[in-house]
């Protein structure tokens, strides 16, 4: 019970990073109807930041947090008016274009890194302390309560305010909103820019707890849009929940059977269930299911 | 037939301008490279060649799924890491028998892996399957991949490699073995388009509706094709481990490598599996080209990525340009759509009938029409207290309905008042809430749509459901059932009977409307129906192509005997063709009759024509 109490805790806290990732995800699909591959290398770009400034340079921390989520936010906008330039495209095909953006981004971060393994240093300090027989750093409440912060500043903004009826009006119909004199261009680079913005804020979340690892953000950001599928693809809180449940699956998974299980096997379960949870949500939303690739 | 390329598109102009040249040149460019990379590539280049051809396999493997179904599978990596594994793992003993074996088995591994994995495009589709697969990539590399036994570890696993020595070096050997070997299978992927089989699975990929109401089963044809492509990708990955001496690392088969494997065939342009060899030479080959002025692999196969995928998206634009560059008068020319071919028009004004002045007219066809039925008894369809609902809305209420064979019926009604409804629940297509529908002695209801269409349930849409990447004729081919010679036979006189014989082979994408129209109807002709359901099929049609269809249709009911059930607004069709009219509003009958008896009703005029009573 001790170990799956445990699990538990460390399960919330990853799926908080994945909640993180996963809603740069929602956002850049709601409006574009596009997979954003290019959040995992937004967020690579953001976390190197960020490491330079923190590590390297010796700056503030809350000015690297923030130069590392304004240039973050940046490429999120070229890349949203890139994809302006794409609308005729299949969707599945800008999707691999994201990806395309993700390797050239990787490409940078290889550069700008050390030949070594890096782990910068938490926004939030270093300390910690026990709950429930387990460690928690300071960092993983505070990714927490950033993820529900961004969550609810995101649900706040598309709900009470005009520029949220105007982000809404593009989801539902963009030629309807065009019409109507909504600057669609605009919107969609500024929703574009956002999910850049919260890609970064989670490269910088994520890689003080692991390292430093393209390929990791890479396979944070697939984890992440599973959860954003479980979400239904179109809602943030629902993503959140996505998150939250597929961090406590994997931890409590691997915290419950970890060790007893061969090498690969303990990863089997999570694996099915991302297949199962794929596929509820899939047949859940036929209407999005059905926009062709 | 020349399988489903578009000879109009950008790359039937890359390959050819869309000349007779165009099915030769690329190829002839792809084998030319190959022969000419065995003959002239330095020794340290032929591995890079050797590899190109793995990756070609893969992209070769995966333009099926794309251009067949539509879908866009985010596994191949895996799948080509989990056949190179298990290759060494039976294969490092060396020797003929265990290299066998361990060929045999990584392609049954790979071909059950792509199928399953295909398994998910039979319950999601489009954006999803593609996060599905992007599971099944993970699941294989978390999972499999970490089985150290499996891999071989860190250590790995030795494959048998030939050795020569001289001009015909162990690397040449392999380029030359992996080149045959790619050639095989790009041989038979090509003779594989050209067969009705793969446009059957074409048909399922682009109009599965479509494919249903010719009696296809979506999943055989989808699990086909994810099968082949898992054979296609099952080879490259022993060739992988047989180029390289031992597999390569996982990482080598992660989820960036089954993104890049996927933009080969996307970059080619989806039409022609020859330009896949090209970019996939073009994608190994510059970046090892390239190593040693230390450029980093991700910035290289990014920017080729990016590049490829722009160049095959706006390659239309860019050919036009360059084309009105080099030729200023031809700009005109690019962007006028295309006309409807000559041959279509002709036929469609040559084409009337002894029925078609009937229509004209406003009559019904001679009673000798009506009785000359074929000695071949036909079942009834007969519709009873039939109810479909959609949660809270009863789409269609209580109707009941029959048609005998040789009998035509046509459905009138407001638009809403539930035709097409009744329509798609009688062809599977809509559930049945209550009631019965059965076809001589068979209860139909509980069905599928394609087996209701084996059984002699043809039908024709609003919109026709064809598929734009196939002609005229490989659509029409696209249906269910019928020995190869008698079927080609018969859908040649039919297509000839509709004014289409002599445009059979153009591209059903770049016909107007009619065409489509007439094509739709061929292919439910085909399959002999019984009972044959034909939604609205003269709406957006001109007058002469609504004369043409009615009298082929009745010319051809006379002959064969089937029974026809027809939806239609056009009241000169329906004088021309009906028997009895059935009038339907808010889902349920309203009246019954002849045509003279119906259209003197008070009620049917107000709800149809919308007089208003003196």
């Amino acid at each position: 019970m001790e170990v799956f109490v445990s699990a538990v805790v460390i399960g919330i806290f990853q799926g908080a990073i994945y909640d993180v990732m996963a809603l740069g995800l929602v956002a850049s699909y709601r409006i574009s109807r596009v997979i954003n591959l290019g959040q995992a290398g937004i967020a690579a770009v953001g976390a190197t930041i960020y490491w330079w400034m923190t590590s390297v340079w010796g700056g503030p921390t809350v000015l690297a947090v923030c130069a590392g989520i304004a240039v973050s936010t940046l490429i999120g906008a070229a890349l949203g008016y890139a994809n302006l330039k794409m609308v005729e495209w299949p969707r599945g095909i800008v999707m691999i274009f994201t990806l395309g953006v993700t390797l050239l981004l990787f490409g940078w971060v290889a550069r700008a890194l050390p030949p070594t393994t890096v782990s910068p240093i938490s926004p939030f300090g270093g300390s910690g302390f026990d709950f429930a027989l387990t460690y928690v750093a300071v960092h993983q409440i505070g990714t927490l309560i950033a993820t529900v912060a961004v969550t609810i500043a995101a649900v706040w903004t598309l709900s009470r305010t005009r520029a949220g009826l105007f982000v809404r009006a593009i989801y539902d119909n963009q030629d309807g909103a065009a019409t109507v004199g909504v600057p669609v261009d605009m919107f969609v680079i500024g929703v574009w820019a956002m999910a850049g913005g919260m890609a970064g804020l989670a490269g910088i979340l994520v890689s003080p707890r692991t390292l430093l690892s393209p390929v990791l953000l890479l396979f944070v950001t697939i984890s992440a849009l599973v959860a954003a599928v479980l979400g239904g693809l179109e809602s943030f809180p629902l993503a959140l929940v996505g998150g939250l449940v597929l961090g406590v699956i994997q931890s409590v998974l691997g915290g419950v059977f970890g060790g007893q299980l061969g090498p690969g096997l303990e990863n089997l379960a999570t694996v099915l269930l991302m297949g199962v949870g794929v596929l509820w949500a899939g047949i859940k939303n036929r209407d999005l299911a059905h926009i062709q690739t | 037939m020349r399988g489903f390329a578009r000879p109009d598109s950008a790359v039937g102009l890359l390959a050819g301008g869309g000349t007779a040249l165009g099915p030769v040149v690329v190829p002839a460019l792809v084998v030319g490279l190959g022969v000419v990379g065995f003959g002239l590539l330095p020794e340290h280049l032929l591995y890079a060649g050797s590899t190109a051809i793995v990756a070609g396999l893969i992209g070769l493997g995966l333009y099926l799924p794309l251009a067949v179904l539509r879908e866009l599978p985010l596994n191949a990596a895996a799948i080509a890491g989990l056949s190179a594994y298990v290759f060494a793992f039976y294969g490092s003993d060396g020797g003929i028998v265990p290299n066998t074996f361990g060929v045999v088995v990584a392609l049954i591994a790979a071909v059950t892996a792509s199928t399953l994995g295909g398994v998910f495009s039979l319950v999601v589709t489009g954006l999803y399957f593609a996060v599905a697969s992007l599971v099944v990539q993970v699941g294989i590399e978390k999972v499999v991949f970490s089985i150290g036994s499996l891999t071989g570890g860190n250590a790995g696993r030795s494959v048998a490699q030939p050795y020569a020595t001289g001009w015909l070096s162990t690397q040449r050997l392999i380029y030359l073995i992996a080149g045959m070997i790619a050639m095989a299978f790009t041989g038979l992927l090509w003779y594989m388009k050209r067969q009705r089989t793969m446009f059957r699975a074409v048909l399922v990929g682009w109009q599965p509706e479509g494919a249903a109401a010719v009696g296809l089963r979506g999943w055989t044809q989808k699990l086909l094709v994810f099968a082949i492509a898992g054979l296609l990708v099952g080879v490259a990955g022993c060739l992988s481990s047989f180029v390289n001496g031992t597999p390569p690392p996982p990482i080598a088969f992660g989820v960036i490598w089954s993104v890049i494997y996927v933009s080969l065939p996307i970059a080619s342009g989806l039409k022609n599996i020859a330009t896949v060899w090209l970019v996939a030479a073009v994608f190994v080959i510059i970046p090892i080209v390239l190593e040693s002025h230390s450029i980093d692999p991700n910035v290289l196969s990014g920017t080729i990525l990016l590049t490829a995928i722009v160049a095959s998206q706006s390659r239309d634009r860019l050919l036009g340009r360059l084309r009105s560059l080099l030729d200023p008068g031809i700009a005109d020319t690019v962007d006028t759509a295309a006309p409807a071919p000559r041959a279509l028009v002709d036929h469609s004004l040559n084409g009337r009938s002894d029925a078609l002045s009937c229509a004209a007219s406003g009559n019904r066809p001679s009673s000798d029409v009506d009785r000359a039925l074929p000695a071949t008894a036909r079942p009834t369809l007969e519709v009873t207290d039939l109810v479909v609902r959609f949660g809270g809305i009863t789409a269609v209420d209580g109707v009941s309905l029959s048609v005998k064979p040789g009998q035509r019926v046509c459905v009138i009604g407001a638009n809403g008042a539930g035709k097409s409804t009744l329509v798609n629940a009688i062809s599977g297509f809509a559930p049945t809430a209550e009631g019965t529908i059965r076809l001589g002695d068979t209860d139909l209801a509980p069905l599928p749509s394609f087996q209701r269409a084996r059984l002699g349930i043809g039908r024709t849409f609003q919109l026709p459901r064809v598929a734009d990447v196939l002609s005229i004729e490989e659509n029409v081919l696209a249906g269910h059932g019928g020995r190869r010679g008698e079927v080609t036979a018969r859908a040649g006189s039919l297509l000839e009977r509709f004014g289409l014989g002599d445009v059979r082979s153009t591209p059903i994408a770049a016909t107007p409307f009619g065409v489509r129209r007439k094509a739709e109807l061929v292919r439910a002709l085909l399959a002999e129906p019984q009972v044959l359901l034909i939604d609205e099929p003269v709406s957006g049609l001109e007058d002469h192509e609504v004369t043409e269809i009615l009298g082929t249709l009745l010319a051809l009911q006379a002959e064969e005997g089937w029974g026809l059930l027809v939806i239609e607004h056009d009241q000169q069709f329906i004088a021309g063709i009906a028997e009895e009219v059935i009038v339907m509003e808010n889902g349920r009958v309203i009246g019954s009759g002849g045509f003279e008896d119906v259209f003197d009703d008070d009620v049917v005029r107000r709800i149809y024509l919308g007089e208003i009573p003196a």
